[in-house]
């Protein structure tokens, strides 16, 4: 019963909160992933690793409606025919997958998935390391999200 | 006639018996190495150095690795840009050698107090932890237990626990094990998934093999933490500063 709750909840905010201020297709910085994306950044700053390109795995209505800066960092969606091309001209970067939005427990997360990338040409395979994900958790107070906490997911 | 065909069975019982008798002090012999207790050590590879008989309880000893942050986890710039990227807290090469050579030469009171030794758990209770752990056969795949992690947890009150992690893919993330009162944790084992998810010319697989940062940050003073790396096939000895023994998972539930 909770679960179908839940997810009557994610479809209904997914559905019906389309043209409030803190939606997950909202082009703007209210943009849940968006701000999944400003945590992580936050995140990392606190470890002296600020980054000047993010790259995004796009390819699905997620990244459309994200914006392309966040605090002093440029988001770059990449596709993977992009993705690939770019392998090509270098050895490797960083490529972060956004997962949907999730509802558990009354709580509302967003994953970010990194991988890193290269082209291996032994193999002749495209590589991606995964070493866990990172998790935005928010919940929803009736009119929009409201950041709780970040967890780092190491494997 | 009948002499003779005494002889043939006498003649047998003559060369046969000594042999029998050899063999039984062959395996009196092995199994008495099994009833005793030792002290083994091992070089910094896991290769056995001596097996010392003890009348107290057997205990293994392993040299600190040599090995270097890029050597355990790659010196790429995909390497290098890993986010979970860990660390290695190696010894030199003529440290390990001079250690090495103490035991060789059975100064073992030397050899401890160069500080380069590192105890192993109890045999039984590593491979108690390795039968868990190869449960990922490490032969890679999307087959489920190899796309899992283990872990095994000893408290203060010595309560054993074992645990399997969700089932997931590189592609979509690992996943971690949360391990209830991690405050109150005397011992921990784990281990990094061999599982890989390919489609078309891409492959998606879990990295680091060694201890990741968050495993290191995660340690604890200087308890020492075990990771089953089931991809490289080997076990990684780290505490929270880095990587301090390596060794093949095989040595390390063998000695």
């Amino acid at each position: 019963m909770k679960i179908m709750l839940a997810l009557f909840l994610l479809f209904w905010l997914q559905g019906s909160f389309a043209q409030k201020a803190d939606s997950t297709f909202l082009c703007n910085e209210s943009n849940v992933y968006f701000q999944a994306i400003d945590q992580y950044l936050h995140f990392i700053e606190k470890d002296d690793k600020r980054t000047d390109t993010l790259f995004l795995q796009s390819g699905d209505k997620i990244t459309d409606s994200i914006l392309s800066k966040c605090r002093h960092t440029k988001l770059v969606k990449l596709d993977n025919k992009q993705l690939k091309n770019l392998l090509r001209e270098r050895e490797s970067l960083n490529l972060y997958r956004i997962m949907p939005l999730q509802a558990k427990n009354g709580k509302f997360s967003v994953a970010l998935v990194p991988f890193g990338c290269g082209f291996n040409k032994t193999k002749k395979k495209y590589e991606f390391f995964n070493g866990g994900k990172y998790i935005a958790v928010f919940k929803f107070d009736g009119e929009q999200f409201v950041f709780q906490q970040f967890e780092e997911h190491g494997i | 006639m009948s002499r003779s065909k005494d002889a043939l069975p006498r003649a047998l019982l003559v060369t046969f018996i000594p042999l029998l008798l050899q063999q039984g002090a062959l395996l009196a012999n092995s199994l008495s190495r099994h009833c005793f207790y030792d002290t083994v050590y091992l070089d910094r590879n896991g290769t056995l150095l001596r097996r010392v008989p003890d009348p107290g309880i057997t205990v293994t000893f392993i040299v600190r690795t040599t090995k270097k942050t890029e050597d355990l986890y790659g010196i790429s710039p995909l390497d290098i840009e890993n986010v979970e990227r860990g660390i290695s807290h190696p010894i030199t090469l003529e440290e390990a050698e001079k250690t090495e050579d103490l035991i060789k030469a059975g100064k073992f009171e030397e050899a401890f107090q160069t500080g380069n030794l590192v105890e192993l758990r109890p045999l039984a209770e590593r491979q108690a932890d390795g039968k868990l752990m190869l449960q990922d056969n490490g032969r890679q795949g999307d087959r489920p237990q190899n796309n899992r992690e283990y872990a095994t947890v000893i408290y203060n009150d010595g309560n054993r626990i074992e645990m399997l992690g969700v089932v997931s893919n590189p592609h979509d993330g690992g996943e971690d094990i949360k391990i209830p009162c991690w405050e109150t944790v005397r011992r921990y084992s784990h281990s990094h998934a061999s599982g890989i998810w390919q489609v078309g010319d891409s492959i998606w697989h879990f990295s680091p093999q060694a201890p990741s940062r968050t495993d290191i940050l995660a340690a604890s003073g200087g308890q020492t933490s075990i990771v089953f790396g089931r991809d490289s096939n080997l076990v990684y000895i780290y505490n929270s500063s880095g990587v301090i023994a390596v060794l093949p998972t095989k040595v390390y539930l063998k000695f």
